[in-house]
């Protein structure tokens, strides 16, 4: 329930006395917050598709576009990420992406770091990471879901 | 503009839908692969994807594409979306060799005539005949190729048309020509690529139900 909004500002007060920026609920704005990061461990020699489940509770309102950001610092192995929306005691299985060991691309530049684009998502976020190649070395990789 | 999402678990994913008067197609797989480079006779862009007869795109120093191998848990799939115009007596659209010019490769694809497409993986150690009256018709069509580490099965619009037992492992290869056999080759493929890729770890429905979007 809204008790009194001011349209100069574009800010509604809701009834717990929290304040909501109207223009971060629109989807045409990027608005760059972390809804949760994890951090899935691998030890060294861990085998081929060994998996590794993360949580992620977003807490507040959530925006309907969402990112998932990866870091793989291994240079042994790609990954196989999905993705899982918990809501209730089901777990319902949203999409899953290959991430690609750090590599060196032509131009010089390294890339470790990579996003993919998530559906709207409610509810908890299980994240399985597995590792496609055998690892002689550990390794942490960082999950992150974004608000875009 | 929204490019068309990369299938499942690409390896590569060449959407010559795109990029269209560049001389070269971007790998849009996500897996940061290097972009098939243009070359030989031009191939002329049409609306909806690239004309080969004569030309190539040629693809280096992409290790993702480097298929070794092949598992139920994490299947390769190599597809196609792609129309024949001219008939060739050895149409190689799909080709890594195991060194430049080689005659044997670690995968490749060719349409005969416009009888069949045959499959040749590992040199010959395998072969797989995709028959079908769809290419004479010159038709567009959707070819998947799934081999799992123990069968390989040819789908042709979603059909299962071929398959065959392979259980082989494929020793390391060179680069991958599109289009042709090889850049200097004159077993080249006349007619129309849209699209085209290798996936590994999706299944044939995930691949066909991207497909279908």
């Amino acid at each position: 329930m809204i008790e009194s909004m001011s349209p100069r500002s574009g800010r509604v007060l809701k009834e717990d006395d929290s304040v909501v920026n109207i223009a971060d609920m629109f989807p045409g704005i990027v608005s760059g917050k972390v809804v949760g990061t994890v951090t899935a461990q691998f030890t060294a020699e861990a085998t081929a598709n060994t998996l590794k489940e993360v949580t992620i509770t977003p807490e507040g309102s959530v925006k309907s576009t969402l990112r998932l950001e990866i870091v793989n610092p291994s240079i042994e192995t790609d990954l196989t990420i999905e993705v899982y929306n918990t809501i209730g005691d089901k777990d319902y299985f949203v999409d899953w992406f290959a991430i690609p060991k750090k590599t060196t691309r032509a131009n010089g530049l390294a890339a470790e770091a990579h996003t993919r684009l998530l559906p709207p998502l409610a509810g908890n976020i299980k994240i399985a990471v597995s590792n496609d190649t055998a690892l002689t070395s550990a390794v942490d990789v960082t999950v992150t879901i974004r608000e875009v | 503009m929204f490019y068309t999402p990369a299938p499942p678990g690409s390896r590569l994913f060449l959407d010559f839908t795109r990029d269209q008067f560049c001389g070269k197609v971007l790998d849009r797989s996500g897996m940061c692969g290097e972009p098939a480079v243009l070359g030989g006779i031009p191939s002329i862009w049409i609306p909806d994807g690239l004309r080969f007869s004569g030309g190539y795109a040629k693809v280096e120093n992409n290790n993702n594409i480097d298929i070794l191998g092949a598992s139920p848990q994490k299947p390769v799939c190599w597809w196609f979306d792609m129309q024949l115009v001219n008939p060739q007596t050895h149409g190689w659209f799909f080709r890594k060799s195991f060194e430049p010019n080689s005659i044997s490769s670690q995968y490749g694809f060719y349409m005969s005539t416009s009888s069949y497409i045959q499959v040749r993986i590992n040199s010959s150690s395998l072969t797989l005949s995709i028959s079908s009256n769809v290419y004479s018709k010159k038709e567009r069509f959707f070819l998947a190729v799934f081999w799992d580490g123990e069968k390989i099965y040819g789908y042709l619009n979603g059909k299962l048309l071929a398959q065959n037992t392979l259980v082989t492992t494929i020793p390391s290869g060179g680069y991958l020509c599109i289009g042709s056999r090889d850049p200097d080759s004159s077993s080249y493929f006349d007619g129309n690529i849209f699209q085209c890729g290798i996936t590994v770890g999706a299944s044939v429905s995930e691949l066909h139900e991207w497909y279908r979007k």
